[in-house]
Order: structure tokens, then sequence, then C-alpha cells
């Protein structure tokens, strides 16, 4: 099995950036910046997701069934679970390239060839990395 | 990265009222039913949330140390610091034999003044 998981890559953007430390602090999910673990147990993860069921949404264990929570994300990662619901809309790729330009300050021509290359409504996180350190070294 | 995710950022104020605890949960749930038809290799997601409820609700299975600096300040995951892997066949073992007892079935009990427990997680 292969483990996608963004762990080490998100510890790799180091401490938030003075100026978006206080907007972090605000925004209520702030305790995931240092949340994440590094390395991967691939055996530890393995024997747990084998035994996972998709019609039930369990883990099937000898003493019976057991699953995640949303307290459970509450707790571990202190984000909201009480709060306003997740919606949203497709984006075409005008939309797409609208939000890149408008909410990243990023040109349309760099946004539009990242789009193009991931082949729709997404972005790589290297790329989004580099627009971000950019942004810093910037200020 | 979906870029749909920018919009909830967009006004900084707001960010705090989504739900996003239910969204990374039904995230969780949709990789890992994936993740159990025979022809997909590949688990995508955030593994520090499972790996960080098997350290809360089997504190024998796979090895971490806990963190003595930990406060309920910071989320729960936190309290953890990952240590060597594991064998999966020790894991299969060791979940085919688990007494009851020792599992942990209510770990968060010094974080409800933290993270009260909320009606909604029982459905």
């Amino acid at each position: 099995m292969k483990v996608v998981s963004h762990g080490k890559k998100i510890n790799k953007l180091g401490a938030p950036h003075e100026h978006i430390e206080v907007a972090i602090d605000m925004c209520g999910l702030g305790g995931l910046v240092h949340a994440s673990y590094e390395s991967l147990d691939r055996g530890l993860l393995c024997a747990f997701v084998e035994r996972w069921h998709p019609e039930t949404n369990t883990f099937h264990l000898p003493i019976g069934e057991m699953t995640i929570t949303l307290d459970d994300v509450s707790n571990l990662l202190y984000m909201p679970i009480v709060a306003q619901f997740y919606l949203h809309q497709a984006l075409d790729a005008d939309a797409t390239n609208d939000l890149l330009v408008e909410s990243l300050r990023v040109d349309r021509g760099v946004a539009s060839e990242e789009t193009r290359r991931c082949r729709g409504a997404h972005v790589r996180l290297n790329w989004l990395r580099d627009v971000y350190k950019d942004a810093c070294s910037r200020r | 990265m979906s870029v749909i995710y920018l919009g909830f950022f967009v006004d900084l104020k707001l960010i705090g009222g989504y739900a996003w605890a239910a969204a990374a949960l039904a995230h969780m749930y949709e990789q890992l039913g994936d993740y159990s038809y025979a022809n997909i290799r590949q688990l995508v997601g955030y593994a520090t949330l499972l790996r960080g409820w098997i350290y809360e609700h089997f504190p024998f299975i796979g090895i971490r140390r806990v963190q003595s600096q930990y406060s309920e300040e910071e989320p729960r995951c936190r309290k953890y610091e990952p240590g060597k892997v594991t064998s999966i066949v020790v894991v299969r073992l060791q979940l085919d034999t688990l007494p009851p007892t020792s599992i942990h079935f209510s770990p968060y009990d010094g974080n409800r003044e933290e993270r009260p427990f909320e009606q909604i997680s029982l459905c």
C-alpha cells in the first residue's frame, strides 16, 4: 500500500510569516500549523485500514466495530464541528483562474499555466508553497 | 490541491465559521472506502488524523512517546511523538487478540474544557 499524506510537506512550510500569525490565531484553525506527524507508520495504518468496511464506515475488529467520530476529529485536530456546513460549486477554468488571481495575487498567465498543467481546478502543493514563499519575501 | 478551498479563505473572519471537522471526517471516510476496493493500492488522506485516533484509543498499539509538555491548548494529536514504525504482522496479531479492556473508549476527558462534547457527535 502506498500512503499519500502531506504531513511532512506541511511542516516544511515552516513557521507562519509574522504578518499572518494574527489571522491564523483568529480563524480557529491555528492548532493545525504544528499538528502533522512527519513520519509515516505504514504497518500501523495498514493493519487498521484493511479492516475498514465502506458499507458501515467502521473498522471491523474482533471486539466489534469502531470508527472515527466527529468528537475524535474535534479533539485530535481542534477543528470546529458545529458550524456552517461546507458547500461549494464546481469551478470552471475561468472561475478557477479568477480565484487564484484575486486571492493569491498571481499573474493570470501563471495561474492558467498551473491549472492547465493540473488539468482542472487544482494546483500542486509545491506550487502553492512557492507562491507563499514568494509573497513572504516581498513583505 | 483543489482550488475550490481557496474560496473559504477569502474573508478571514469567516474561516472559523465552517464545520471543518465534518469535511475532514467525510473526506477520511471516503478515502478509506476507496482503499477497500481490491484494485486500489493507494491511501490518500491526512495520516495524522488516523494515527492520532489509533494512539488515543489503543494505548498498547503503535510505538510513540507521550509528550510531557503537552498542554490542553494544543490539539490532542500533539500529545504524541511517533516512534519507530510498527510491523503490520505485529499489529494484526495485536488486533486479533485485543481484550476490550485495553481499549480506551473515552480518551478526551481531560480536554473537555477546551473541546466540550457536542450532541451531534452521537449522530
